[in-house]
């Protein structure tokens, strides 16, 4: 029999300091950057750029052997709890993008933040944001990914404040982190779980286990050996698929899924290369990675939740991309949406699909993010000494693409990834989920169907909501001066300097397809074929069917299909947002006018369902109001209850007073006057004659003798 | 070095003694004395802890592998045909309360440095504070009932003068609410103490009465000796000695606690009685749900390093309590309660951080949150698993050291402007952006952020109160799920109070407090960076504090699940 | 003899009772002390063996000198205190 102990023995490599310096000298940053004033921009990237060669070291030197280092943290009880990194071909890429794009955003913020006082400060934030994130990329135990996972969040709560005069913005970095809190309610109950089954929360020691348990009776069932005992860990059947979904519901959070998203569209509040990489590029990415990474430890139903989740995640924020006035908005519904479609293709088992998307998605989006941040920050120059405006409102924008060409070149070329058309990236990733997601939905059947609608109709929603917002921003006229009324402002328009523009096409270029492979088949990229999808180790009984069982000859036979419905339900999506909003047509022309939409389809898509008034007119003033109910419970029942005790005590001892005066003490008193009395009748002898004294003594004397005598 | 306890539990005690004895001219002195006395203890403790041993497995009911203990007999009387009485000076560490022992240090050092500013009515104020740090640390070490109960009770006194003289606008009600709160607790305590003495014997003094020679015989054979009546009823020598009440073999035969006796009152067995009078002893002090409504008030009213010291310290002792008496002398009525405490603790949890979502008093927020986080300990005990029982010592510790920065820093504040309202406050860290670093710190740790010791404490809880179900059964695991809703409540009053009062423009109510609302000075520091330190050392590295703790725990929960 | 000690004590006692100053009452307590110091060596006669009763007087001769002389210092005291040695005066023990 195995012993846990074995599994989660220690094991050193040289290579150790490689990996820490990956997580030293980010919170190295953290904790010096505050202090350089003027120089922190350009030391914080230094220090990043020097954290993207480690990582890029590291790549080449255990791309193919994946590498394990574990080593003792602490002992609780008999449990031996330890600290675990493995370095295999995710982690490793995980960690060349999160550098690299957190590289790009530094150089990108340098400029974008060059007029902020506190900058200091942003790079800072910037550098632990970096630590965490790399901690959840590097360690191997669901604890330290716990962990770090709670600093990303805080990391994020303090970008999205950062600028926490605003109140708008303090807000939202506190919404932002008590909805991730919820959500790890669920990941920490999923580390219960697996903690009470195996004895240890290190992945190795989970999955090895994983395979061994079985379901007995309903029961899901375990045996192992623990430093020489044997342990036999049995709990109901059912807790499997609660610790999976319950694990999940911690991405569900972090990820902005369904029903915790509301969150990230308010996390906009933040500076925009911010967005960039921390609500588009890594850290919503972070739950699709911690999926992947207990993608083996998910039962059959575990699954089927995140599929439906992830499903309708993806339709619902496309929906609300489809209103929204402001830029940031947009993008932000669009990552959700995204990240939507990278969680059902782990619910459906597209393991590679999903990851493959995550990386395709976390550079377009940034694309997106930083280019949408050049136009923000080149208008925002245009309120200098001016009237102000929103610089995010599509209202005020139009015809930018004269004024800013480079701009509009990285901003379409990102978009086209994000609908997914043919050459570029996004199209290989989204293909790849669909056709998993066909197969999945035929296997399944009945009402499976349903999360492949949404997904199908997810793409055209895609389509449209991005051609329209690139013919509101860059075609047609330019409506600031319209609306403020200077006619010179489009001569003051510039577009952004190279700090900003270079980072932006960057990402541009790595939206095309050929970084990943020159192919148009996913399956020829090599990032499907580095990041194969494993099989479930749950028990048999409740594993699901996995897509690897599935005869190739099965994918072969949709992937035509999906291919040219998924292409032609883009260019749908396309045509309609040119028909509505090409240069001149009616909706184009009366935008900038526009107000909240009418109609009940409308109103909900600019309302994002209503969640948000959902949750804070009655989940949170029911809290808050049970609170206070509560705290008057507390104040006046349970206080009032000790005092009025206290005060009952306060009144029996008067009463005792009473009873105590009148009659303890009378009887007292009357033994003590009655004394006196006798006293008084009797010291009438006593008359103070010595001589009379010794006379009474005398006589007394001899009444004795002549007593004793007779 | 010998009589190390001793000289820990009663530095102080001669620190007061100075403090009495420097006349009035020299009062400057006072507060170097407190502190240095202080220091002095702490030092001690911190060497006590180098040269503790926690790879020795206590014998929670017995002595075995004690540490640093001191035993002399204190005083005894014959009683003819009751047997006889004797009352031990009994010090000593094991796994259970070492920690406890360091915590206390570390806070009533703190706390004697936040005494600096103190202004009126020196001399009894030094004196007092330094007789509260003897009977706090006594209370830690006394291993004999009698002596524990002496130095518990002995807390209430410098306590009430202290809130009563030097606090609040209300410090009257609020001391005279403390001190009679926790009277009436510590009366079904000492109610259960005379019945514990009457019903158990220390094996090794009815030995030497009864002149058997301890070389020939083990302990095994004296108590079943007396199991069987070879021993003379007059040579049985009641104890008070905590570790012998923890071992059912020392219950005199037929006496009323005895197990097998089990005599009843109200129709229950009197050690269920007993047990439950024990609990709600500690209970009051720990504070749980319902009987946490004088905590709120004392804190209020308390100057701010008594309500580090209460908060950091005074609360512990219930738990503590609880670990030493009422589970280690009564585990079976532990087991058949555990529901009740689970849920005591699982409530507590919410209902404290409910309340304070609805506080506008920043201190009054702390103690609630303080509630909410003592319940943690009162769901691990219940668990009654290693992990549950060392996240709830660990809780205890790691509370002792948030609590007490956090009741520092509504200090500073107060100190400021002499208000407290969250809501007259709002943008403070353009004003006070250091002070603003150290409240996120505090407010983070207490709501559970990894990193901080907080979160090693509550995932231990969660851990082992989960695993509870499959391994003993005491308490069901949807207490631990339920209870994680804590986790968000507490990041909610938080986050709202630190928005409200941090975040945002710069406004406060009244204009003449701008003047005052300065950043911390360095004296603020000195308190504030050490514990900051410690935060994040427990919440990094916990061995810091298992390898202590967990050779005692082990052997706790063997002694929990041998008697159950 | 023995009548001679009885009349010796009837005086004294008259003298103790009727006397106003305080010297004579002292001088009277006196004659008392000396009648039964008389009537003590009479009655060693009875005692064939040992002389108790003559080494009881002798015993009773030294006390009765301490007692005068500390009585008399009482009286002296008194007197400077209460101006006065007239008994019937001196009644400051008036219940």
């Amino acid at each position: 029999m195995i012993d846990l102990l074995d599994i989660i023995s220690p094991q050193s490599s040289a290579y150790l300091p490689w990996i820490l310096a990956l997580l030293i000298l980010p919170i190295f940053s953290f904790a010096t950057t505050g202090f350089m004033k003027g120089k922190a921009p350009y030391w914080s990237s230094a220090i990043i750029a020097s954290n993207l060669l480690v990582a890029a070291y590291l790549a080449t030197v255990f791309w193919n052997e994946p590498l394990t280092i574990r080593g003792n943290w602490f002992k609780l009880g008999e449990n031996q709890f330890t600290y675990s990194f493995y370095l295999d071909k995710l982690a490793l890429t995980m960690s060349l993008i999160v550098n690299f794009v957190a590289l790009l955003v530094h150089i990108f913020s340098t400029e974008y933040m060059r007029t902020d006082a506190n900058k200091p400060r942003y790079f800072a934030y910037l550098g632990l944001f970096t630590f965490s994130m790399m901690g959840i990329v590097l360690f191997n135990d669901l604890l330290f990914i716990f962990i770090f996972w709670e600093l990303v969040g805080v990391s994020s709560y303090l970008l999205i404040g950062f600028w926490f005069q605003k109140k708008s913005a303090s807000l939202a970095a506190n919404k932002a982190f008590i909805l991730n809190r919820i959500g790890d309610l669920g990941f920490i109950t999923g580390l219960m779980i697996l903690f009470t089954q195996f004895h240890s929360l290190d992945l190795d020691a989970v999955k090895s286990l994983m395979i061994m348990s079985e379901i007995e009776d309903g029961n899901w069932v375990v045996n192992f050996m623990q430093g020489g005992k044997e342990v036999i860990s049995s709990m109901d059947g059912r807790w499997l698929s609660a610790g999976g979904i319950a694990l999940f519901c911690g991405a569900v959070g972090k990820s902005a899924q369904f029903p915790l998203q509301v969150w990230l569209p308010d996390a906009m509040e933040g500076p925009t290369p911010v967005s960039a990489l921390i609500h588009a590029a890594t850290m919503v990415a972070a739950g699709v990675y911690m999926l992947a990474r207990i993608f083996v430890l998910l039962d059959a139903q575990a699954l089927e939740v995140v599929a439906i989740v992830g499903a309708v995640t993806a339709f619902m924020a496309a929906i609300a991309a489809l209103s929204q006035f402001d830029i940031k908005k947009v993008l932000a519904y669009s990552t959700i949406s995204q990240l939507g479609y990278m969680v059902l293709a782990m619910g459906v088992g597209a393991y590679s699909a999903g990851l493959f998307h995550l990386i395709t998605h976390a550079f377009f989006k940034a694309g997106l993010f930083l280019s949408a941040g050049i136009i923000i920050h080149q208008l925002h120059h245009l309120e200098k000494g001016g009237k102000k405006f929103d610089p995010q409102d599509m209202r005020v924008m139009g015809g930018l693409r004269r004024k800013l060409p480079v701009t509009f070149f990285a901003f379409v070329i990102c978009s086209l990834a994000l609908a997914g058309l043919p050459g570029f990236s996004g199209f290989l990733s989204k293909d790849a989920i669909l056709l998993d997601l066909a197969v999945w939905a035929d296997i399944k059947g009945g009402g499976f169907y349903i999360p492949e609608v949404l997904a199908f109709m997810t793409v055209v929603l895609t389509a449209f909501y991005t051609f329209r917002m690139i013919y509101l921003v860059f075609f047609g006229e330019f409506r600031l001066p319209k609306i403020l009324g200077d006619a010179s402002l489009p001569n003051k328009l510039k577009e952004g300097n190279l700090w900003v523009t270079v980072p932006a096409v960057i990402f541009a270029l790595l939206s095309f397809t050929f970084p990943f492979g020159f192919t148009l088949n996913a399956d020829h990229s090599w990032v499907m074929e580095a990041l194969k999808t494993p099989m479930y180790l749950v028990p048999e009984s409740y594993a699901a069917t996995s897509l690897l069982d599935v005869p190739e000859e099965t994918f072969h036979g949709l992937h035509k299909t999906v291919n040219i419905v998924s292409i032609l339900l883009a260019l749908a999506g396309l045509f309609i947002a040119w028909l509505s909003y090409k240069p001149g047509a009616k909706l184009e022309k009366t935008f900038i006018e526009r107000r909240e939409p009418v109609g009940v389809l409308g109103q909900i898509s600019f309302y994002h369902w209503y969640q948000n008034s959902l949750y804070q007119n009655i989940f949170l003033k029911a809290i808050l109001a049970k609170s206070r109910a509560l705290a008057w419970f507390d104040q006046y029942v349970l206080d009032e209850a000790v005092n009025l005790l206290a005060k009952l005590n306060v009144v029996i001892a008067h009463v005792t007073r009473w009873f105590d005066q009148v009659f303890v003490d009378g009887l007292v008193n009357l033994t003590a006057a009655s004394v006196g009395k006798v006293g008084q009748l009797t010291r009438s002898i006593q008359s103070g004659n010595i001589q009379a004294q010794i006379l009474v003594t005398f006589i007394f004397l001899l009444t004795l003798i002549l007593l004793l005598v007779v | 070095m010998e009589h190390l306890l001793s000289y820990i539990v009663f530095i102080p005690l001669v620190g007061a003694a100075l403090v009495l004895l420097t006349p009035k001219a020299y009062e400057h002195l006072y507060r170097v004395l407190a502190i240095s006395s202080t220091g002095l203890t702490l030092l001690l403790i911190l060497f006590a802890v180098t040269s503790f041993n926690g790879a020795l497995v206590p014998e929670i009911s017995g002595e075995g592998n004690l540490q640093m203990m001191e035993k002399a007999s204190w005083f005894s009387l014959k009683l003819g045909s009751l047997g006889a009485l004797s009352v031990d000076y009994f010090l000593g560490v094991d796994g259970l309360n070492i920690s406890m022992v360091l915590l206390a240090g570390i806070v009533l050092f703190i706390g004697a440095i936040a005494c600096w500013n103190i202004k009126e009515k020196k001399k009894a104020y030094f004196s007092l504070y330094l007789l509260l740090c003897t009977s706090v640390l006594g209370c830690f070490v006394a291993l004999d009932f009698f002596l524990f109960y002496l130095f518990f009770e002995f807390m209430l006194l410098p306590m009430y003068f202290l809130i009563g003289i030097w606090g609040g606008p209300r410090r009257e009600y609020a001391a005279i609410k403390f001190f009679l709160y926790t009277l009436a607790g510590s009366i079904l305590i000492l109610i259960v103490m005379i019945g514990l003495y009457n019903s158990v014997y220390d094996p090794i003094k009815t030995a030497e009465m009864a002149g058997l020679s301890m070389a020939e015989y083990a302990i095994s054979d004296i108590q079943s000796m007396v199991l069987e009546g070879q021993i003379d009823k007059t040579e049985v020598v009641k104890s008070f000695n905590m570790l012998h009440m923890a071992d059912s073999a020392n219950y005199i035969p037929g006496s009323l606690l005895d197990k097998s006796g089990l005599g009843t009152l109200f129709g229950q067995p009197i050690r269920w009685i007993a047990f439950l009078a024990i609990l709600i002893g500690f209970a009051i002090k720990l504070p749980a749900f319902p009987f946490h409504t004088w905590l709120p008030d004392a804190h209020v009213e308390a100057p701010t390093p008594l309500s580090v010291v209460l908060a950091g310290i005074l609360l512990k002792v219930g738990g503590y309590g609880l670990i030493r008496t009422a589970y280690a002398m009564f585990p079976d009525a532990a087991f058949h309660y555990a529901w009740l405490i689970g849920f005591i603790g699982m409530f507590s949890i919410i209902y404290g951080a409910m309340n304070a979502l609805a506080q506008k008093d920043l201190k009054k927020l702390i103690a609630f949150s303080s509630v909410s986080h003592m319940g943690f300990v009162l769901l691990g005990l219940a668990a009654m698993t290693s992990e549950g029982v060392s996240g709830a010592i660990y809780q205890m510790f790691s509370h002792g050291l948030i609590s007490s920065m956090l009741f520092l820093i509504a200090g500073v504040i107060y100190d400021r402007t002499h208000d407290r309202m969250i809501e007259n406050y709002g943008g403070l860290a353009h004003q006070l952006p250091k002070y603003t670093v150290f409240v996120g710190i505090a407010f983070f740790a207490s709501l559970g952020l990894p990193g901080f010791s907080g979160f090693i404490a509550e995932l231990f809880v969660f851990l082992g109160a989960f695993k509870s179900a499959s391994v003993i059964g005491a308490i069901p695991a949807w207490m631990a799920v339920v209870s994680t809703l804590g986790l968000v409540l507490a990041a909610g009053y938080y986050l709202w109070t630190f928005q409200k009062m941090f975040l945002g423009k710069f406004w406060v109510k009244e204009k003449k407090w701008v003047p005052a609302l300065k950043d911390l000075t360095i004296h603020e520091y000195l308190m504030l960076v050490p514990l900051v330190i410690l935060i994040i050392a427990f919440g990094v590295y916990p061995s810091l504090l298992l390898d202590l703790i967990n050779s005692g725990v082990e052997s706790f929960i063997d002694h929990l699940t041998a008697s159950i | 003899m023995l009548l001679l000690g009885a009349l010796m004590f009837c005086v004294g006692l008259f003298v103790v009772f009727t006397r106003k100053n305080a010297i004579m009452v002292l001088i009277g307590i006196e004659l008392m002390l000396n009648s039964a110091n008389l009537n003590l060596v009479t009655f060693s006669r009875f005692d064939p063996q040992a002389l108790q009763g003559q080494i009881f007087s002798l015993f009773v001769i030294t006390i009765a000198a301490a007692e005068a002389a500390v009585a008399l210092a009482i009286v002296v005291k008194v007197y400077k205190y209460f101006k006065t040695s007239d008994l019937d005066k001196i009644n400051s023990m008036k219940g």
